[in-house]
């Protein structure tokens, strides 16, 4: 259990400056799906869960 | 002087969205009233909200209008029909009718020079289409301070790639500032759409994030002072957002940034707690998702300690709060918001007598989200809050038997947690036996089995 709570804490939210550009940059804002997806795409860059060994 | 004033007057009379400069300038009004007129009646039909428009910037007096010989008050009343116009028809920029309209506000009114700030935000989520660039061609030589970025793609006359915006805003608090406060002006109108919206929410984001890793450099005490210049920043814009319950886009898009923010910004409590209390006041039911995922983020920045209450309030009132954890669950980390949830649920049992949130309590311990030192805390916070129960908050005894069969039923479990369980129930430095008889209910295993 003390494992799981280190390994999350540790977890630091390092996203490459790119992977956010490049999602923003498939479309111009005009012509982009909903925003749910969007917030989704990132979401999951920024929050993924830690691989626990 | 004369000669100089006339040639004035007939470059500026070339301005065009529409025709080329040398057709423009031998146009009369009447000419172009004639194929602005026929824009705006096309935009009418599709959208009955420009109607109004009809009796002031569109009406056949308007030909007769000249801003420069109006009152101060009657410029500043135009500018508010311009600006009301412009919020409008920003949706619809890609239609020539639209297009068309504009043509008209340029040509009598020259909202290019005298509304030129609104104009470029208007049309600035479509950055990267031709017309922009003849937007840029028509404009004025001296630009509001915060557009001033674009003169040298005014001077080659191309269209400004989104990065470059961003590092603009990113730069200058101006730029952010005039973007964030057009595209909440149209959310409280009800006036916000699409393209503004995700022009906000990629530019907010990126720029956030951007911000945070500039701020990095330096020791801890500047460090620390940059992320409060971050957060007087950009707060005042995501909290108007978070709060924009007429708009689930605008909410969503302000997630994002707060979401960066908890993540890699190393927000104090006090200021993720902020956060948290303004995301639950504004999300709907279209919002919730995504702020219990944002919300999650927020929480694991924090101790492990209970929501605030008004969180907690929040939380009580979502439909299937549970399964949203598990969804949540499967690829994020939910396991903080859950226990401090647990632990906010079991204080509101124990001071409101709430029902539903024993309930919650308990899927939450069934749900697997927690590990098992948080298992203990929260099962251990339960023989508590069984211990303060009394008539006055539970006078038919309803919550202390749901209780008593909750408390029973976990210490059964045959997992980790229920190994956690009783554990908890072993160290627990109070009578048991005191609060099994006050129960009506056995609450460790062994007696259980020995009935």
């Amino acid at each position: 259990a003390d494992q799981m709570e280190v390994d999350d804490d540790d977890h630091a939210a390092v996203v490459a400056q790119q992977h956010v550009v490049q999602t923003f940059n498939v479309a111009p804002s005009f012509a982009f799906a909903p925003v749910d997806g969007s917030f989704s795409q990132l979401a999951a860059m920024w929050c993924a869960k830690p691989a626990l060994s | 002087r004369a000669i100089l004033n006339g040639k004035l007057a007939k470059a500026s009379h070339s301005k065009s969205l529409i025709f080329e400069p040398q057709a423009a300038a031998g146009q009369t009004y009447a000419d172009i009233y004639t194929v602005c007129r026929e824009g705006f009646d096309e935009l009418c039909t599709i959208d009955s909200r420009f109607r109004p428009f009809a009796a002031h910037l569109f009406s056949e007096q308007s030909q007769q209008a000249d801003r420069l010989q109006m009152t101060a008050e009657e410029n500043t009343v135009l500018d508010k029909h311009v600006e009301s116009f412009l919020h409008l028809a920003g949706a619809r920029l890609q239609l020539m009718p639209a297009i068309k309209a504009i043509e008209w506000l340029i040509r009598r009114f020259r909202i290019h020079e005298f509304n030129t700030r609104t104009l470029i935000t208007c049309f600035l989520p479509f950055h990267t289409i031709p017309v922009f660039v003849t937007l840029l061609s028509i404009l004025p030589s001296k630009l509001p301070h915060e557009y001033k970025f674009l003169d040298p793609y005014i001077r080659s006359l191309t269209n400004p790639p989104i990065e470059v915006i961003v590092t603009q805003a990113t730069n200058h608090r101006e730029l952010l500032s005039t973007i964030s406060e057009y595209m909440l002006e149209l959310g409280e109108k009800k006036h916000d759409y699409h393209a503004i919206n995700m022009l906000w929410f990629s530019v907010m984001t990126q720029s956030v994030n951007a911000m945070i890793d500039k701020g990095r450099s330096g020791n801890k005490a500047i460090q620390l002072e940059n992320t409060q210049k971050l957060l007087q920043q950009v707060t005042p814009a995501l909290s108007r957002a978070m709060m924009m319950r007429q708009s689930w886009e605008i909410q969503i898009s302000s997630y994002m940034p707060v979401l960066v923010l908890a993540r890699k910004g190393r927000l104090n409590d006090a200021a993720l707690v902020a956060f948290m209390d303004q995301l639950v006041t504004g999300w709907t039911t279209r919002t919730v998702d995504q702020g219990l995922l944002t919300l999650a983020c927020l929480a694991y920045g924090r101790a492990a300690k209970p929501v605030p209450s008004r969180v907690a309030k929040a939380l009580l009132k979502v439909d299937d709060l549970v399964g949203k954890f598990k969804v949540i669950h499967e690829t994020q980390c939910v396991r903080k918001l859950a226990n401090g949830t647990a632990l906010a649920f079991v204080d509101r049992l124990s001071k409101k007598g709430n029902l539903r949130a024993l309930q919650e309590v308990k899927a939450i311990l069934l749900g697997n989200f927690l590990d098992q030192m948080q298992v203990k805390v929260v099962y251990k916070s339960l023989l508590l809050a069984a211990h303060k129960l009394n008539d006055e908050l539970d006078p038919d005894g309803t919550i202390r038997k749901e209780l008593a069969s909750t408390l029973v039923s976990l210490a059964q479990l045959k997992d980790k947690n229920g190994d956690a369980i009783r554990a908890a129930i072993e160290e627990v430095d109070f009578n048991i036996e005191e609060l099994e008889l006050k129960l009506g209910a056995a609450i460790r295993p062994k007696l259980t089995i020995a009935e």
